[in-house]
């Protein structure tokens, strides 16, 4: 039974054919990493999925039930998929505390203040921002920015995460930490997509990739597969 | 005492102390200076529930003003409703017309909502004037004024009208609500991300900042006893309201009190003295506070708050 099935889609931007024909299916619980060269559509495909973007043609359906393709953002989020963003979008404005209640508040229907505390709380101290939580979004840096992020996508309780590139810009120390987040999220039983340029993390936490060139999956499989596909080393290295 | 009961004792004092004013104080010109201030600090809190809270900055509030003190004008004229009753009335009218422009408006972001919004206020202000036979045109309504007639009720009246809305909009910024509203005003598409349904929030918090304003209209018709399209929906108001805001601080809880303690005081005071040059010191003020505090005087008043508490850590220690 697929958890989210993606069935032909197509976003075309004015001729510009960002995701061409895709069609793959995600499994409950697992963890899937979309790879790919730069303007391969991978954020494109979180867009639509996250409802950010609606998809030129083709059907997106998650849980067999739910029509996202022609669902407003809101209700997608309320559905239980949850995104961040590759260039983060904080509350800049709000304490770090307020950033994720938004995300307690609103990410499932009918949160009142006394549950949204909690949740705020626990995923706090699960990211290890609860020290912090006073401090001004604005005032954080890159990796407490990626932290906070996933912090609030996490708030919103959902069953189906997507992240964009979270590891970026963060050092090695701060990349592994970030992992092992990714590991425990999954391990609580949340089914994680990830797109992720950083080898080590794809190789290191990857269940199975799949791999988008020029808005087509060129090859799909475990992290072993798809290394030693020649299709991928062409796309990557060039012939 | 306690920390926390210090500052509630105040706001207390200053409501009793303005309770009690009337009876003390018989001037009626302070009296009117009073209920102008409470006037103003009602509309400028309407105007920063949409402008302040959401970031959606309107140029057109005065059509609301309008719409409520035409409501008043005409139900009392043409209906004989009591005027107190079309308070209520002005102010759901304006809050429908509110949505009635608001749900094409909204989907318009940033400046593009701000110059639509101008159209919207100069649109009404032409409509009402020509629509004679609904508004008298821009000859305006006249309402019976009564052969004696204190201003003290109408005090009373405006100021309970103020602090209610003033509640309101302190209620507002801490409930779910308002946590939406700041979510939408500082990013729009993480708030729709993590479920906020973006287009429905800000439509209520039009409504509601019309609903506001509209009954701020409503009370300036019935205690002015006239109105015209010029003055009612003039874009001064609506410009007026974003200078308030900015003065006093732009989506804070007191911006709207202290800006328009402010700008009354320059308006009667200075307008009195120097004819003009209100406008110099009101723009000079302006262009301080947008280049030193962004937060108006409430940034200031919070900063110098700190000041003061750092000193008294350091003091004691």
């Amino acid at each position: 039974m697929a958890f989210l099935e993606v069935t032909n889609c197509t976003k075309n931007f004015g001729g510009l054919l960002a995701v061409n024909n895709v069609t793959f299916s995600v499994r409950k619980g697992e963890l899937l990493c979309l790879i790919g060269p730069n303007g391969a559509g991978k954020t494109t495909m979180f867009n639509m999925v996250s409802g950010v973007y609606k998809p030129t043609s083709g059907q997106i359906v998650y849980r067999e039930r739910y029509p996202v393709h022609a669902m407003n953002t809101h209700r997608i989020c309320h559905m239980g998929i949850a995104r961040t963003y590759q260039v983060v979008k904080p509350f800049l404005n709000m304490s770090i505390l307020k950033n994720v209640l938004v995300g307690a508040y609103f990410g499932k229907q009918g949160v009142m203040k006394r549950e949204a505390t909690k949740i705020a709380q626990e995923t706090l101290e699960f990211i290890g921002l609860w020290g912090r939580r006073n401090e001004i979004a604005g005032n954080l840096n890159v990796a407490s920015r990626k932290h906070l992020e996933i912090a609030r996508a996490l708030a919103t309780q959902p069953d189906l995460l997507l992240l964009d590139e979270v590891m970026a810009g963060l050092n090695p120390v701060e990349t592994e930490r970030t992992m092992d987040l990714v590991r425990e999220i999954q391990n609580r039983g949340v089914t994680v997509i990830m797109i992720e340029h950083v080898m080590q993390v794809v190789m290191g936490l990857s269940e199975r990739i799949i791999v988008l060139n020029y808005g087509e999956i060129i090859a799909e499989g475990t992290p072993e597969e798809v290394a030693n596909n020649p299709e991928v080393i062409k796309a990557y290295l060039g012939e | 005492m306690g920390r926390a009961t210090k500052p509630r004792m105040f706001y207390i004092g200053v409501v009793i102390f303005l309770f009690l004013l009337p009876i003390f104080i018989h001037n009626q010109y302070v009296i009117h200076l009073g209920i102008m201030t409470f006037l103003f600090i009602t509309i400028a809190i309407g105007w920063n529930i949409l402008g302040g809270y959401t970031g959606q900055i309107s140029f057109g509030h005065a059509s609301f003003f309008g719409v409520g003190a035409y409501t008043t004008a005409i139900l009392w004229l043409r209906l004989g409703m009591h005027p107190l009753l079309t308070i209520p009335l002005g102010g759901l009218l304006a809050a429908a017309f509110g949505v009635l422009w608001g749900y094409p408006l909204l989907r318009l972001r940033g400046y593009f909502f701000a110059i639509a919004t101008i159209g919207v206020g100069e649109a009404t202000r032409v409509l009402a004037s020509f629509w004679e036979s609904l508004t008298g045109g821009s000859s305006g309504l006249t309402m019976p004024v009564p052969k004696v007639f204190s201003k003290v009720p109408f005090y009373y009246e405006m100021l309970i009208i103020a602090f209610l809305v003033f509640a309101l909009s302190v209620w507002v910024y801490h409930s779910k609500f308002g946590l939406g509203l700041f979510a939408i005003k500082d990013d729009i598409d993480a708030s729709e991300t993590l479920g906020v349904n973006t287009p429905l929030y800000k439509i209520l918090a039009l409504a509601l900042s019309g609903f506001i304003v509209g009954i701020g209209g409503s009370f300036y018709a019935q205690y002015i006893f006239y109105v015209e399209p010029g003055d009612v929906f003039s874009f001064e108001k609506s410009v007026n309201l974003i200078l308030i805001n900015i003065v006093g601080g732009v989506g804070t809880i007191f911006g709207p009190i202290f800006g328009s303690l402010i700008f009354l005081v320059l308006q009667e005071f200075v307008l009195v003295l120097f004819p003009n040059l209100h406008l110099l010191v009101y723009g000079l003020l302006l262009v301080l506070i947008i280049i030193y505090q962004p937060n108006g005087l409430s940034g200031v008043i919070a900063y110098l708050k700190r000041k003061v508490t750092r000193k008294k850590r350091i003091g004691g220690s």
